[in-house]
């Protein structure tokens, strides 16, 4: 059986970085989020956030949507379908994980078997 | 990224609009302390108009009717101030859309039961001013129990808790019994209390500076992953 080391290893990278973990962790809570509350809620760059939000929609787990208004254009991101269930699952994954790190104990050295 | 640090943005962006208190409760408190300066400078005017004569009750109805426009001008300002802050929310910390939140029903059942049963012990007890204090410091408390129980909205409990405990006073130290203009002001200046409460807690949240510390270590771990 995988030790709960082994995996915490094998998580999901695109969500398990921190950065994207934010704002994964971010649309999550809301329907939709702007771009502008995105940076202030991560602390990301403008360029940092884009290439994160750029990285998840090309994963099909966010949905970036550009409407016009007040003569500016306005970048919303929500989460897909298939992203509320990556973020859904990786918390359920997390907490399991925490529960086997909690019970887990290094196993014992075997004593070597004596040959010939 | 800890999990302080993840439960910290799902409840700031969960509650986005309702930690915006220069537009929700810091009106509010500002229209219940205008009525209750209004009705503490304006309504013995009343009595003169219902028991004077002559000039002194035409005077007192021009005075009462320039109440009536400065509580429209009031009306106005509040309107006006709950937009501009709306403006302001959205031009400094973006704007999100808020999902449905589940309430529950028992808690809410709990505090409406126990309101209720303050505003009988208000009226029972002749303590009038019980009964307005209640609904005020309820919807205090529900304010903090839609957002989770949680301690970083603990000051609308405590607040609200306050709220009753001014009520209550008077059973105790009678002198300490106000009148209806000075009990709205009183409320008025909690709810001021409380949105200034979360308009701090919202900017020290969202603060462009920070989060650097996150930026930094999604940085630092994309190096590794580039250096592996």
């Amino acid at each position: 059986m995988d030790t709960p080391f082994e995996r915490l290893a094998n998580l999901d990278r695109l969500v398990h970085e921190p950065t994207r973990l934010a704002i994964l962790a971010a649309l999550s809570a809301c329907a939709s989020a702007d771009f502008l509350f995105l940076q202030r809620i991560t602390g990301l760059t403008k360029g940092n956030l884009s290439s994160h939000l750029a990285k998840l929609e090309e994963a099909g787990l966010v949905v970036i949507e550009k409407r016009i208004v007040d003569k500016k254009t306005q970048t919303r991101a929500r989460l897909s379908d298939a992203g509320r269930e990556a973020i859904e699952g990786y918390w359920q994954e997390m907490q399991a994980l925490r529960k086997r790190a909690a019970r887990w104990r290094p196993e014992r050295a075997r004593p070597q078997s004596a040959t010939g | 990224m800890t999990r302080r640090e993840l439960d910290r943005i799902r409840l700031v962006t969960r509650d986005f609009r309702g930690l915006q208190g220069l537009r929700t409760l810091v009106p509010m408190g500002l229209g219940f302390v205008g009525l209750g300066l209004g009705c503490l400078a304006f309504c013995p005017q009343l009595t003169v108009l219902a028991i004077g004569y002559g000039w002194a009750k035409v005077r007192a109805a021009l005075i009462l009717a320039g109440a009536f426009v400065l509580a429209l001008v009031l009306v106005y300002l509040v309107v006006l101030f709950h937009v501009r802050a709306g403006a302001y929310y959205r031009r400094l910390f973006g704007d999100v859309e808020e999902r449905p939140q589940s309430f529950s029903l028992s808690s809410v059942g709990v505090i409406a039961g126990a309101a209720l049963l303050l505003m009988v012990i208000g009226v029972v007890g002749k303590n009038e001013l019980l009964v307005p204090f209640t609904m005020y410091a309820a919807a205090l408390i529900l304010y903090w129990l839609a957002r989770g129980r949680r301690l970083y909205s603990i000051h609308h409990l405590l607040l609200g808790l306050l709220l009753l405990a001014i009520a209550g006073s008077p059973w105790f130290v009678p002198s300490l019994r106000l009148s209806t203009e000075e009990s709205m002001i009183v409320v008025g200046l909690v709810y001021i209390l409380a949105g200034l409460l979360d308009h701090r807690l919202l900017v020290q949240e969202l603060h462009p500076h920070r989060g650097a510390a996150c930026e930094a270590a999604g940085d630092d771990l994309q190096s590794q992953e580039a250096r592996r």
